[in-house]
């Protein structure tokens, strides 16, 4: 995973803003043993304590998700995709009465305990010890939620620093086309790399028109074989595209692909790849009539790829008979 | 040419013994192709190669060889021992003696 100063900044930011909450809520919870979750919610200083650091929570990533998409990229407006970003961000922290239900539903976990004569050992005091429990098991859920709203936060910067290189590339793709020059756009993906995902690899090199989508490109859902013996089928799915659109990278939150710009027809065949920046480049092999590029053959839809092969291996099949029947003499 | 002064890229050829062969060969190399990321590439697909079995790939030397390695599991297919030359299977041969028997009676 793929994961910015930025990133690292808002977990940092969402979770100094909720923390607290947590540690507050269960000192309440604590401190009254035959207390409800109602009374506990009913609270004015409990609900303002909750909206307040979730604003806190959500102005901190707001202003983190600005920065990772102005900072890196040069763009100089947002656009509808920081517009979707920040609404991301804004969903994140809006959920009041979801954290109203997960504290009702810790609190419900430990029912009250009460001292119950010639049960109970003397001294013992299993009000207070259930409150004690109670109280754990509000802050852990509190904590748990900032956990999931801090991850999901960090998925929105990443997705904002990726997809405002893409919004820079494509600026500079369409200047160019606007003035005249054939460009196109390619998509480059750090396919060396183990945790690079099996559809970026697929996307790797597949260099299309600047304002086409990428996404018939990534074709559709693969029965895939392990390559260790005796290990199980996957079936993987694409991930789903965010608002249903492929212009360029990212895939997916922690995408580390790029947008490359070519200003060359011809660079429909992708140069290599994983080479190290330095070492010389080779040529690409260009292909001429009848011949295929490996980089077209990871480009064709799924279902496309599957047909051709199918229909291949029918023919050499029926080949083989053709000749085998030939062979006895029938 | 690199540095090291060896080709970035090279051309190998592979000669089918039947149409079978040749469209076995093609399916291996459409599957290497999806499962890999080297860039290469191969053919000709087309009625005449298919006829005369004929095939190359052309890409980095390296990957070449590992093409060569995967091809080398490809009942049929042979490749020339001499670089570069044009080295036709046997049966091939054997069947243009034939032709030439035939012309010549």
């Amino acid at each position: 995973v793929a994961e910015s100063d930025l990133g690292r900044q808002v977990a940092a930011a969402v979770q100094t803003a909720l923390a607290p909450v947590a540690g507050y809520l269960a000192l309440i919870t604590q401190a009254n043993p035959r207390g409800s979750a109602d009374a506990l919610l009913r609270r004015p200083d409990v609900d303002a304590i909750l909206i307040g650091a979730l604003d806190e929570a959500r102005s901190a990533a707001e202003e983190v998700v600005q920065a990772a998409w102005y900072s890196g990229s040069g763009l100089t407006s947002g656009g509808v995709m920081l517009e979707r970003l920040l609404a991301d961000i804004d969903r994140i922290f809006s959920r009041l009465a979801h954290l109203h239900g997960l504290v009702r539903h810790a609190h419900a976990s430990v029912p009250p305990a009460q001292f119950e004569p010639g049960i109970t050992r003397p001294g013992d005091n299993p009000s207070a010890r259930a409150a004690e429990q109670r109280a754990a098991a509000v802050r852990d859920a509190i904590l748990s939620w900032t956990r999931e709203a801090s991850l999901r936060a960090r998925m929105t910067v990443s997705t904002a620093e990726g997809a405002a290189r893409t919004a820079a590339a494509l600026a500079e793709a369409e200047a160019a086309r606007l003035s005249g020059e054939p460009v196109r756009k390619r998509w480059r993906a750090h396919a060396e790399s183990t945790s690079c995902c099996f559809w970026c690899r697929r996307l790797d090199g597949v260099t299309i028109g600047s304002r086409e989508s990428f996404a018939p490109y990534l074709g559709g859902p693969v029965a895939r074989l392990s390559r260790r013996p005796g290990s199980a089928v996957i079936y993987a799915r694409p991930p789903r595209l965010y608002h249903g659109d492929l212009q360029g990278p990212v895939l997916h939150p922690f995408c580390r692909c790029w947008l490359e710009i070519t200003r060359s027809l011809a660079g429909a065949v992708p140069s290599d790849r994983g080479q190290e920046a330095g070492v010389q480049r080779s040529p690409a092999p260009q292909a001429h009539a009848g011949l295929l590029a490996a980089s077209d053959v990871r480009a064709m839809p799924e279902d496309r790829y599957r047909a051709q092969l199918e229909f291949l291996r029918a023919a050499t099949h029926e080949l083989d008979q053709a000749l085998k029947r030939l062979a006895e003499g029938r | 040419l690199t540095h090291a002064g060896e080709p970035l890229q090279v051309t190998r050829r592979w000669f089918a013994d039947t149409s079978a062969s040749y469209a076995l060969a093609a399916i291996a190399l459409l599957e290497y192709a999806r499962d890999h990321r080297g860039e290469f590439v191969f053919g000709p697909l087309d009625a005449e190669s298919m006829r005369n079995g004929g095939l190359e790939v052309s890409g980095p030397p390296g990957l070449l060889d590992e093409v060569a390695k995967m091809l080398s599991g490809v009942p049929g297919l042979a490749e020339p021992a001499a670089p570069g030359g044009r080295e036709e299977p046997l049966a091939r041969l054997a069947l243009r003696d034939l032709d030439g028997a035939r012309g010549r009676g």
